[in-house]
Parts: structure tokens; C-alpha cells; sequence
């Protein structure tokens, strides 16, 4: 069967849409497993685990993602680690953000007031209770919007991965240009699709904030 | 067996002992054979080819319907067939990754329809030549700037031109004396169409019949592949012409050979241009069969 302009388009660019959110969801995994794990050695008590940490986030923060894959993809096989560009993606895209990210939790978990950590100690709490049951509620719930922008920014970074050979959206786009020529057509899709994709992402993470708003503490008179 | 005496659990022993080594060898043998192995050895294995590919046309490029296809991607089915490789794996990937790409084993061979330039020769080798180009423009309907070559461009301070990055077309703006303030590099062809068509360039500088496809592909009534064109000339004062060859890995020189071998073949028999034709390339574009890689890439 074959579909009227431009839906005819549609079938190679959802095949494109699909790659991209894989690597965004799959990424996202990543990035938050290690934006805690980051966020939360900038705040340790020993200087070298914040210093590596701060190195970590420095690094992957300050050059280009894009220079980033590039190396991970076309460099890295010369020194016999070769990743496939699934892998690649998403681990190229997932430390990136996890630079961000954990720069969000590192500024959520220093943002609950210090009276908690004393409070949780004159419980007789262990520093590591006392930031599970406590701190760590409260912080996430101040994460939630930034870590919304994040996702969001991450699906549309998904973009650059058509240097590591994968047809994500952007790249099936392009293609289909090549072939038909009806680049308006073609590109007023794509965007309707990123749209389509952010929007219900957008909302999840919205009733993330609101299943964790009970975690907020009255607001003091 | 129930009971083991100790020469028995010596003998077994000795046994496995050998199994072992047997069992050893056999691996270290085929290793080696996976590791000595050349590239064609492994392709003429598999039966299958993984090729890079720009996604552009008429070269290579993937149809509405994901298939693959393209003058020089047809060129590589006809060579690799009589070797039993018939599965063609296609990579697509931008123009300018083609290189990096190759040498990191992305894929084994290059099948974008790339010139044979001495630079290029540092990093990849090539096979002798399928096709032979000139340049081409593509402008606005009556080009209204009235530029017919490189030298037009570079008189005019005003005018600007595109063309693509990585490609040996920036290399020839260069050398025309073209001030690179007038020149816009994209991405891809069909980026170059659109900066043509939203006025961002005044011309588009590609091999000629790249600029037919786009300009056929676009079906913009306002576009035109600007004719009269005065190609480059060389030191002999004439026109200078570009060489289409398959890029390879500098250590798989079995493989060029064997490509060579059976390109000389289409060749003669004609083979070359009726698999090149149905992509518009006519006995003009198809390059003197004493042209080779070696004399190409040394310049």
C-alpha cells in the first residue's frame, strides 16, 4: 500500500525516530546511574574522590560531544576497543550528560537545608541513612525539573549520532532528502516527530516531580 | 572404573594432559589463521562486504524503500561477484568520515564514487579508476551572477559559492585564487541545493553529474546546471579531470589487485559502462583504461 504525500515518508523516518529513542532512553539510563554516582563523590569528605570527580565533570563537560564520539568510534578501534555504534551512542551521549547531570544532583543534595544533616545525626542516623531517607527525597524532588531539560536536550543530542553510522531521525531525514528532493516536506515531519517524542517525555517527568511533591516540607512561617 | 588406582588417575591424567595441548594448539592455529587472514580472504569467507557509503547520488545512495543502490555500489557487485562475494552490507555515513571510517575498519570498502588525490593516497589506497569527472555548477535559473567557472567566481568579490566539506572540490576553490570568504561549506549535496535555493550561495560547485542528480532529484524549476562550463585546466592548458575510484585499506593490496584484475576485464568487454549507464554516465565519463592509481596518486 502506499500512502499519499508526504505520509509516504513516514515509514523510514519512524524506523529513524525509533533509533533515536532507543539511544535517548538507554542513554538516559546511563547518564543517571552516573550522574549520582558523580554528583554524589563531588560531595564526599576526601579531597581526591572530589578532585577525580570535578576532573570527570571538567572533562566531559568542557569539549564537544560530537569530538567525543568521534573518538570513541573511529579512534578508539586503533588501540583495539572497538564498540559497536549502538554502545558507542550510548556511551558517548550517556557520560556526556552524566556531566550535567551530576551537577544537578551535586546542587539539589547541597540545597536541603544543613539543619537535616544535624537533625538526622541527633538521631543517631549514619551519614549514609541519613542521605537515603532524608536528604535524598527531598533533593530529587528538586531535580526533577532540570532533569526534565536534560532529557529532553538528550533527545535532540541523539542527532549526532549519524557521525557513528546510525540512522537515527535527523540522519533517515536526510536520506529521504537525498532520494525525493521534497526537503520541506520531509524536514516539517521530522520536527513533528522530535515534538511528539519530547512532549510525553516532558509529562513523565512532570508526574515524577508530583508522585515526589510529597516529599516537600511546609513552608516556613 | 569405579576405583582409581594411582597409575589409572596418571594415565587419565596424561590424557587430558594431551587433550589439552591438542585442544590448545587447535586454538592458537585458528586464531592465528582468523589474525593472518587478509581482508579478501575474509570477504571471500563470509561471502559478504560491509561498504561506505555518503548516501548520495548518483554514487551511492539508499531508495524510498531502504534499498541500496548506486553507480559505483553496482560496480562493486560486478567486481566482488566472480570471488563469490555477493552480500553487500552498506554503512551509511558522511562524506567526511568516509576515510577515518575505512582505516578503523568501519567497513572494507569505499564505495562513494571518491577521487583518486595524492592526499587521500597517504591514508587509503585505491583501486585503478571506474569513472572519470569534470566539474559542474548548479545555479538559479539564468544564473544571474553569469558565473561559468572558477576563475568567473574568483574575479567577482561578490559572488559566493558551495560545495561540500572533505571533498576535492574545496581543494580546486582553493587553488582557482578564490578569497575563502566567498566560500560556504555544507555538510551534504542536498544541504548545498537548499543554500542555493534560500540564496545563501550564488553557485554550487560539484562533480557534473552529482549536480544532474540534484538538480533532477530537487525538481526545482528554478534551478539550472549552468552551461557553458569551463572546466579546470591543467599544466598542458587542458581541461583537468577528476578519477572515481573504490578507497581501500592500505594493507589489503590482494583485494585492490583482484578488483583491478576484474575491472581491466569490464573494460574490455564493455561491462563497465552498461552497469554504469543506467545511472546516467555516458562513454565520456568512462576514464582511458591505461589510467591507474599509481600515476593518479602521484599526481
Amino acid at each position: 500500500m502506499t500512502w499519499p504525500h508526504p505520509f509516504d515518508l513516514l515509514p523510514v523516518l519512524l524506523q529513524g525516530a525509533r533509533v533515536t529513542l532507543e539511544v535517548t532512553l538507554m542513554a538516559a539510563g546511563v547518564a543517571l546511574v552516573l550522574s549520582f554516582v558523580v554528583g554524589l563523590a563531588r560531595l564526599a569528605p576526601f579531597h581526591p574522590v572530589r578532585f577525580l570527580a570535578t576532573v570527570y565533570v571538567e572533562i566531559l563537560r568542557g569539549t564537544s560531544a560530537l569530538v567525543q564520539l568521534f573518538y570513541l568510534f573511529f579512534i578508539l578501534p586503533a588501540f583495539g576497543i572497538r564498540l559497536d555504534p549502538m554502545t558507542t551512542a550510548v556511551i558517548g551521549l550517556g557520560l556526556n550528560l552524566s556531566a550535567y547531570g551530576s551537577e544537578i544532583v551535586r546542587a539539589a543534595v547541597r540545597h536541603v537545608d544543613h539543619g537535616q544533616w544535624e537533625a538526622s545525626v541527633a538521631l543517631s542516623m549514619s551519614p549514609a541513612l541519613a542521605l537515603r531517607r532524608v536528604i535524598l527525597p527531598q533533593a530529587l524532588l528538586a531535580m526533577m525539573p532540570p532533569f526534565g531539560n536534560l532529557l529532553i536536550e538528550l533527545l535532540k543530542a541523539t542527532s549526532l549520532v549519524s557521525l557513528i553510522t546510525l540512522t537515527d531521525l535527523t540522519f533517515a531525514g536526510s536520506t529521504m532528502v537525498a532520494s525525493t528532493g521534497r526537503a520541506a516536506q520531509v524536514w516539517g515531519l521530522v520536527l513533528l516527530i522530535y515534538l511528539v517524542m519530547a512532549l510525553p517525555l516532558g509529562w513523565l517527568v512532570r508526574r515524577l516531580e508530583a508522585r515526589l511533591s510529597v516529599y516537600r516540607l511546609p513552608v516556613k512561617t | 572404573m569405579a576405583n582409581f588406582g594411582r597409575r589409572d588417575i596418571l594415565r587419565h591424567g596424561i590424557g587430558i594432559g594431551i587433550l589439552a595441548a591438542g585442544a590448545g594448539s587447535i586454538l592458537a592455529a585458528r586464531t592465528r589463521l582468523a589474525y593472518g587472514a587478509t581482508t579478501f580472504e575474509k570477504l571471500q569467507g563470509t561471502k559478504s562486504v560491509t561498504i561506505g557509503i555518503a548516501n548520495e547520488k548518483p554514487y551511492g545512495y539508499v531508495e524510498t524503500d531502504g534499498k541500496i543502490t548506486g553507480a559505483i555500489v553496482e560496480v562493486i557487485r560486478a567486481v566482488l561477484a566472480p570471488y563469490g562475494i555477493t552480500d553487500l552490507q552498506p554503512v551509511v555515513t558522511n562524506f567526511d568520515t568516509l576515510i577515518p571510517g575505512l582505516n578503523a575498519g568501519r567497513f572494507d570498502i569505499i564505495g562513494a564514487g571518491m577521487y583518486v588525490k595524492p592526499k587521500r593516497c597517504e591514508a587509503i589506497a585505491f583501486t585503478n579508476p571506474l569513472t572519470q569527472a569534470g566539474g559542474a555548477f548548479g545555479a538559479k535559473k539564468g544564473n544571474p551572477k553569469n558565473l561559468h567557472s572558477l576563475k568567473d567566481v574568483a574575479k567577482d568579490p561578490t559572488a559566493r559559492i558551495g560545495t561540500q566539506t572533505g571533498t576535492s572540490q574545496v581543494d580546486e576553490i582553493k587553488q582557482a585564487g578564490i578569497n575563502p570568504d566567498q566560500v560556504v561549506l555544507f555538510s551534504k549535496d542536498t544541504e548545498s541545493i537548499a543554500g542555493l535555493q534560500a540564496g545563501r550561495v550564488d553557485v554550487i560547485y560539484y562533480p557534473d553529474l552529482e549536480i544532474n542528480n540534484l538538480i533532477t532529484t530537487t525538481a526545482d524549476p528554478n534551478l539550472e546546471r549552468v552551461a557553458p562550463y569551463e572546466q579546470i585546466l591543467d599544466a598542458h592548458g587542458k581541461p583537468s579531470l577528476n578519477y572515481q575510484s573504490l578507497g581501500l585499506r592500505k594493507g589489503d593490496t590482494d583485494l585492490v589487485d583482484a578488483i583491478n584484475k576484474q575491472l581491466a576485464e569490464m573494460h574490455t568487454n564493455g561491462k563497465l559502462l552498461s552497469t554504469l549507464a543506467p545511472f546516467g554516465f555516458t562513454q565520456n565519463e568512462i576514464p582511458p583504461a591505461d589510467v591507474t592509481a599509481a600515476q593518479l596518486c602521484a599526481g
